[in-house]
Order: structure tokens, then C-alpha cells, then sequence
């Protein structure tokens, strides 16, 4: 089924193009090493796994119409979850992504179960208390998860910084093409038909409950895996990895990216890594206040709003 | 087929539904008339699973259904359109279609579909698009009012239902669309109940026709007997005629 | 009896909660917009008395006087609110919160330039540093005196003045009190300003009783919407309801299952929403 209507940006390309630049884009990622010296290889792999994580984000609030202020927390869950496999079980960075994904689609069910039965506002709120609870339990959980220190002692992956890179890259474009596949199949179909009418849905024989869980699901095992790639790189976790910075800064790219397309938010997010990286020097601390900026600037210029989604085009 | 049994809808102090029974055979064709406010579209949102009723039960194939969610009524074959469309806006013509038609084939929950069976249903929902004459591409938002009719219709029958009800479907059509979309109609082997203020539409196409007011039955018989009836002519069609002239 | 100071503390947060949720409740209500900002107002009311008194001591006259200035403060800064989303009223409630939850973002940030990002404490003023009753802080009683002088101001507003019957048609049925001759807009202003005022006047009075640092805005914003998801949105008696529920879970809660402290809120928050799921006194929609 052509999508032309509804794909915007994406599919103003044909299929086939949109295959080769993805090709295409993969092959110049992968030659990166080089091209680059070790701390900008290190960088642009943290980069991806965010923009992985944005891209799973723009699923849920693009696609799926689910606002949430707390994705940060699926981050979270992934980055502890590969840190402890790397601290208790295994230092194999494939199980511990396995283990991240696997403790990520554990917290969708978990918290989503409760969250999409909630709507507009309250799905807000929701969200962002689930995120900042998620805060309150890696800081105060001090035996599992080391507090506020963060979770020390996590031992190296064993990878050089080039093979870690191709490593992350393969995780990100796998975790990226499953976003892709997914949105574009019927369960993904499904998913924007829930966004865009819960009524009919339900009288066409969805259980729609159940498909909106499945789209939190979906984000939230993306998110994860991005969060092991977090943690293996500077094998490292903290609570301030998933404050509500975070999840805003997630935010920022999937408004930057455009949310009506995954590949968007992609490139925004190892943009914005990019560029906080670049400019931390100068900036220090005052980043933050760039990122409000952005954000505010974000939501005043985007024409549609966040959930505006396509609505006036289409009318 | 179905079988409803002192059904009840009450909104506060309002019975908007009082006390309704009433069945329907297999393959009948049964409308449902009365003035506005006789609790008909209520009656239907009861039978779909949307609203769950103040009382009463209501039987679809010998089985009590009243606790059954909405969802659940409709894979056993119950669909519905809605009086006012209730379409996917943002998504094309034959999206929506699809929608119905992945869900009736148990399919809208897969990850993933071969083109085989891609390219199946692609061509079921040609064929419903065909047959309201709607084009595929464009999104369900910008439709005129008669298409958006339309898309409601074809979804419903995208879902092969057993039991199919209409609400209003031909709302708003010009008398010549009305009168295709009743030969339409016609000639469907399904169980039909349907809502519909032109009466001109009820005649041609029930076989057996309920008369609603306030929430009670007032009247039930064949077309004729209703055509011929006093009390259906002071409650309804001359209430009609106040409203509409 | 240390689990019955434990439960008085409850009361004391409670009361401070209320202060902050209150307007948070009201401006949802009133402008469909839920503010984001809240919780960075309410750090803003801390820092200020910060910047203005430091950690020490000083006499009740001057806390009253910074108190005072952060209800000045609280007043710019919600018409400043008002002012930058208005141009957004057309795109919709959602686009709304984000855009507040931007400023909150800038306002924080500003605060923890401006003072650093370490711990402060504010020191309660001279006169309520003591303890009555044997060894209760005096100056938690003092909050909760405040806090229900405030819940009881609120109410007899709502309830038995004629601004107050305004508000409530406001929130009921805007376009039948807009017909009727009556400025709804200003009606709406007021509530914006009163409640961001509310916002840092909580912050003086919360500043002897929580650390100001980096996340108390999320913190604080993060309690107050659960107060009001548990009270139901629009709701001042469910503010006032949520606030005293929420302020035992964060203090006897914590001291009875410290671990299960952070799930806690979650639980209570699941378990409101599946129960009653527009909130204990919320209005089904």
C-alpha cells in the first residue's frame, strides 16, 4: 500500500531510493573509523544511540499520538540493566543488550499498562511522574543501583573504540529498521489508526488498549537497547541519565527532526550530541539553558504543534 | 439473531432508552424510525458494546453479549457506521479500508505481512473502494460529506459483518444518492438494522420496521402496516413534518 | 509516638503541597492549560528568599517581607506566563504544557546560575526556629497554619464572594459568562497570576523544609500533579484531599518502607486511576 498521504518527508522519495540513501548512509557511517580520530568516533557513537532513542521516541508521540515526558526512563532501565549484566553475569555486550531490551519491554508493560489508559493531559502527567519516580528509585535503590554516584565498577566491554562503534552503528540502523518496519506494517498501521480514532477502532474489532500498550512497547525496547549502547560506551550509569533533562532533550530532537518522520529525529539527535559536545567548552553549564531555549523555540515555530500531526493538510 | 430484552439507557433522570425488546431473524432487514431524541442512536451505541446499558440484556446468536466489550462484538460479526462519520482523517481512503479489513482477518496485530497477502488485501479493499466509487489515495479528511457516507459504508461491509447497523447512512445525500445507495442495499445478504430519517430509503429497503418514541416501542410491522398506521403518523410522521418543513 | 511526629510532618508537607497544587488545579481548570512551570515557580519563591536573606536566620518580619516579594515576583512572572502562551491558545492544550515545561526549563536553569548549584537551605525565621510541645519544630506548625489559612482563604473565596462564583462559572461554562457581559479573559488572568503567586509564596514557605538544588522544580512539580491526578483535575476540595494523601505517602510512607518510598507514589497514582480514573473528585469527561 502506497503511503504517500500520510508519510510526508519519508515518502516524498520512492521506496527504492529511500532503500539505497539508507544504504548509502550505512556504508559512509561504517567508514567513519577512517576518517575519524578516536574521541570524534566515541562521540558520533554516542550520538547515534541518542538519535536511536529519539527515533523510538518520535514513534510513540508521531506515530502513535502518545505524548510522553518521561522516555528518559526507558533509557534508564536499558542503561542499568546492561550495566548490572555487564557488573553480575557477562561481559558479552550482545547478552547485555538482550537483557537491556528485555528489562525495557518489562517497564513498558509495567508502566504502560496504567499509562495508556489515560488520556491528553493525564497521559502527560503520567508520564512525567513515571519518569521522575523512575529518578527517585535508581537514587534511592543505593544497593542495586549505587545511588547517586551512579553504578561504579562496571567492568570494560573489551572493545576498542572501533570495533564499540561498528558495534553501536549495527545496533542503532538493526534498531532503527525495526522502528521502520514496524510503523509501515499492520501493527504499526494499526497504531496510527489508533491515534486517529479510538471510536472506530474499537468498533472495527481492535482492542485499542492493547494496541497502544504495543506501540509504548515498541518505543520502550528501542530506547532500551539505545540505553545499553549509553552505558557500554562510557560503561557508566547515573540517575542524572535519566532526569527529566533527558527526556526533553529527547524531545528537542524528535520537535527538531519533525515528528511525522523517524528519520528525522535520527539525524537531529546525533546532531544536537554533536553539537553539545562541540560547544561544551564554551557553553559549560549554560547548556542547559540553550536546550530550554531551543525547546521554547521548538514549540513556537512548529506549524502543526505536537500533536497537530498532519490535520490541516489533510482538511 | 439478535435479541434484545428490556433493554435500558438511563442519563440521569432521563430514560433515553426505556425498556426496549425486540428480535431480529436472520437476514432480516429492520428499520428503526422515530423522532429525534427516541433513543435509536443510543439503542444502537448499546448493541455495538459502545455504551454499557442501565438494564437488560441483549443476545447476538443465542449468546449474551451484554458485558462484551466493543471490540469483542464486532470479531463475532456485529459492525456498525456512525451517524455522525467517524473516519481515520488523517489517513487515506484506502487505509481506512484496510484497517477493516486487517482487522476482520485477525491480522491488524502482526508485526509483519508477506506481499502475497498484502497484495490480497489490497485488492479486497479495491473492490469496496470500487464499489462506493471512492478513489484510494485521497485522505479521509478531505472528503465531501456524501464520500465520508460513503468510506463509513465501506468500512462497515469491509468487515463481512453478520449483523450490520447503520446509522443514518444516507444523511445528507442528494435523493438521487440515496436512492443508489438503497438499491445498494438491497442487494447485501446480511442482517441490516438500520436508522434512517428518509423514509423513502426505509421503505425501499426494510423488510420490517420498529417505531421508536421516547425511548419506548411504540409500533412494530411490515412497511405496509407502519405506512398505514395512526398512531406512527401522529408521533412520527407529523412530528417529521414540523421539524423538516 | 515517632510515627505520629512522622504523620504531623505529613500534614505540615501536605499543607505546603496544597499551597502549590491549589493553583495548578485552578489555572487547568480555568484555561485548559496545564502549567508545567509550576513547580520552577515555586524554586523561583526559594531562590529568591535565597538571594534576598541567605541561610541565616533573620527576624519574622523580614520573612514575611521576602514572602512578600516572591508573591511580587509570582505576580510578574504569571503574567509573563500568560503573556507567551497566548499566541499558542490556537494550537492546542498539549503544545501549551510543552511550551511551559520550555520555560520552566529556562527559568530553572536561570535560578542555578544565578546562585550555584549546590545545596541551600533556607533558616526558618527567629521566633518559629525553636520547638514547642517538648521537641516539634515550631516552625512546621507555622506551615500548617499557613497552609490552612490559605485552603481556608481559598474556599471562602470560591464558595462566598462573588469573584469567586465568577471563577467557577468560568470553569463551567466560559461562553454562557462571556455572553452575559462578563470579561472572562480577566477573570482568567487573575486566576493565572493568583496561582503563580501561590506558586512562589510556597517556595518561601517550603525553603526551612526542603533543600533548594537542581531538580527541585521536577520534584515538587511532579508531587503537585500527583496531588491533582489523585484529586481529581479542577478540584480545589481534591487538591486539598490529594495534597494531605500525598504528604503522608512522601512522609510516613518513607518512614515506614523506605525502599518502596519511590513506588509508593506510583502505586497510589495507578491505583486512583484505575479506581476512579478522572480522580477522586474529578468530573468524568
Amino acid at each position: 500500500m502506497r503511503e504517500s498521504v500520510m508519510r510526508g518527508g519519508d515518502a516524498r522519495m520512492s521506496r527504492l531510493t529511500r532503500r539505497l540513501a539508507f544504504a548509502a548512509a550505512l556504508v559512509l557511517l561504517a567508514a567513519m573509523p577512517y576518517m575519524l580520530d578516536a574521541y570524534r568516533l566515541d562521540l558520533l557513537a554516542g550520538g547515534l544511540a541518542y538519535g536511536l532513542m529519539a527515533a523510538s521516541l518520535a514513534f510513540l508521540v508521531g506515530h502513535g499520538g502518545l505524548p510522553s515526558l518521561g522516555h528518559a526512563a526507558f533509557l534508564g532501565v536499558g542503561a542499568y540493566a546492561a550495566g548490572l549484566t555487564a557488573k553480575h553475569v557477562t561481559p558479552n555486550v550482545a547478552l547485555q543488550l538482550l537483557v537491556a531490551i528485555a528489562a525495557g519491554v518489562l517497564f513498558a508493560l509495567l508502566t504502560g499498562w496504567f499509562a495508556v489508559r489515560t488520556r491528553g493531559f493525564f497521559f502527560l502527567m503520567f508520564t512525567l511522574a513515571i519518569g521522575e519516580i523512575a529518578v527517585q528509585a535508581a537514587t534511592r535503590s543505593t544497593r542495586v543501583t549505587g545511588g547517586d554516584n551512579g553504578l561504579a565498577d562496571i567492568p570494560p566491554t573489551g572493545l576498542d573504540v572501533v570495533t564499540f562503534y561498528w558495534w553501536a552503528l549495527a545496533v542503532v540502523a538493526v534498531g532503527f529498521g525495526v522502528l521502520v518496519l514496524l510503523r509501515d506494517g499492520p501493527l504499526g498501521r494499526s497504531i496510527a489508526g489508533a491515534r486517529e480514532n479510538e471510536a472506530r477502532m474499537a468498533a472495527l474489532g481492535y482492542h485499542v488498549t492493547g494496541v497502544r500498550l504495543a506501540a509504548v512497547v515498541i518505543a520502550g525496547a528501542v530506547c532500551a537497547a539505545g540505553g545499553a549502547l549509553v552505558e557500554q560506551k562510557d560503561t557508566f550509569v547515573a540517575p542524572t541519565h535519566l532526569e527529566i533533562g533527558v527526556s526533553v532533550l529527547l524531545l528537542i530532537m524528535v520537535l527538531l527532526g519533525g515528528r511525522q518522520t523517524l528519520i528525522g529525529p535520527l539525524i537531529a539527535g546525533v546532531g544536537l550530541i554533536v553539537l553539545r559536545s562541540v560547544t561544551s567548552t564554551a557553553l559549560g553549564e549554560l547548556w542547559l539553558l540553550v536546550e530550554g531555549a531551543l525547546f521554547v523555540i521548538c514549540v513556537y515555530l512548529l506549524p502543526n504543534g505536537l500533536l497537530g500531526r498532519r490535520r490541516a493538510q489533510a482538511a | 439473531m439478535l435479541r434484545l430484552h428490556e433493554l435500558t439507557m438511563r442519563f440521569g433522570a432521563l430514560n433515553a432508552v426505556d425498556g426496549v425488546s425486540l428480535s431480529v431473524g436472520e437476514g432480516e432487514r429492520r428499520a428503526l424510525i422515530g423522532p429525534n431524541g427516541a433513543g435509536k442512536s443510543t439503542l444502537f451505541a448499546m448493541i455495538a458494546g459502545a455504551l454499557r446499558p442501565s438494564g437488560g440484556t441483549i443476545e447476538f446468536d443465542g449468546q449474551d453479549v451484554t458485558g462484551l466489550p466493543e471490540h469483542r462484538r464486532a470479531r463475532r460479526g456485529i459492525a456498525r457506521t456512525f451517524q455522525h462519520s467517524s473516519l481515520f482523517a488523517g489517513l487515506s481512503c484506502a487505509e481506512n479500508v484496510a484497517l477493516a479489513v486487517r482487522a476482520r482477518r485477525g491480522l491488524g496485530m502482526r508485526a509483519w505481512l508477506g506481499s502475497g497477502r498484502n497484495m490480497d488485501i489490497k485488492r479486497e479493499v479495491t473492490g469496496y473502494l470500487d464499489l462506493m466509487e471512492l478513489s484510494e489515495e485521497r485522505p479521509a479528511g478531505a472528503l465531501s460529506h456524501g464520500e465520508a457516507r460513503r468510506l463509513e459504508v465501506a468500512m462497515a461491509l469491509a468487515q463481512q459483518p453478520r449483523l450490520l447497523l447503520l446509522d443514518e447512512p444516507a444523511a445528507g445525500m442528494s435523493s438521487a444518492e440515496s436512492a443508489r445507495f438503497a438499491e445498494l442495499i438491497q442487494n447485501l445478504d446480511t442482517t441490516l438494522l438500520i436508522v434512517e430519517h428518509d423514509l423513502d430509503v426505509v421503505f425501499a429497503v426494510a423488510s420490517h420496521v420498529t417505531v421508536l418514541a421516547s425511548g419506548k416501542v411504540i409500533a412494530d410491522g411490515s412497511p405496509a402496516e407502519i405506512k398505514a398506521s395512526a398512531e406512527v403518523e401522529r408521533v412520527y410522521l407529523g412530528t417529521a413534518k414540523e421539524i423538516w418543513c | 509516638m515517632s510515627l505520629l511526629v512522622t504523620a504531623f510532618d505529613g500534614i505540615a508537607f501536605g499543607c505546603l503541597l496544597f499551597v502549590l497544587a491549589v493553583g495548578l488545579t485552578m489555572i487547568f481548570g480555568l484555561l485548559d492549560v496545564l502549567n508545567l512551570a509550576h513547580g520552577a515557580l515555586y524554586m523561583a519563591g526559594g531562590y529568591l528568599a535565597f538571594l534576598v536573606i541567605g541561610e541565616v536566620p533573620t527576624s519574622l518580619a523580614v520573612f514575611i517581607g521576602v514572602a512578600l516579594l516572591a508573591v511580587v515576583a509570582g505576580l510578574v512572572l504569571g503574567g509573563g506566563l500568560s503573556v507567551a502562551i497566548r499566541p499558542l491558545t490556537r494550537r492546542g492544550h498539549l503544545d501549551q504544557a510543552l511550551l511551559t515545561m520550555g520555560l520552566a526549563i529556562l527559568l530553572s536553569e536561570f535560578l542555578l546560575q544565578v546562585a550555584d548549584r549546590g545545596f541551600h537551605s533556607l533558616a526558618a525565621p527567629r521566633g518559629l526556629d525553636g520547638s514547642i510541645a517538648g521537641s516539634y519544630p515550631a516552625y512546621r506548625v507555622a506551615v500548617i497554619v499557613a497552609g490552612l489559612a490559605i485552603a481556608g482563604a481559598t474556599f471562602w473565596i470560591f464558595e462566598r464572594t462573588r469573584a469567586g462564583a465568577l471563577v467557577r462559572a468560568a470553569v463551567d461554562d466560559p461562553e454562557m459568562l462571556a455572553a452575559s457581559g462578563v470579561n472572562v479573559r480577566r477573570i482568567r488572568l487573575s486566576v493565572v497570576l493568583a496561582g503563580c503567586a501561590l506558586a512562589t509564596l510556597a517556595g518561601v514557605l517550603g525553603g526551612p523544609l526542603l533543600n533548594l538544588r537542581a531538580g527541585l522544580d521536577t520534584e515538587v512539580l511532579v508531587l503537585a500533579l500527583i496531588v491533582i491526578v489523585v484529586g481529581g483535575l479542577a478540584s480545589i476540595r481534591g487538591a486539598a484531599l490529594g495534597a494531605l494523601l500525598i504528604g503522608q505517602v512522601q512522609t510516613l510512607g518513607v518512614a515506614l518502607v523506605p525502599e518502596l518510598a519511590a513506588y509508593l507514589l506510583f502505586a497510589v497514582m495507578a491505583a486512583v486511576l484505575l479506581w476512579r480514573p478522572a480522580g477522586l473528585f474529578g468530573r468524568a469527561t
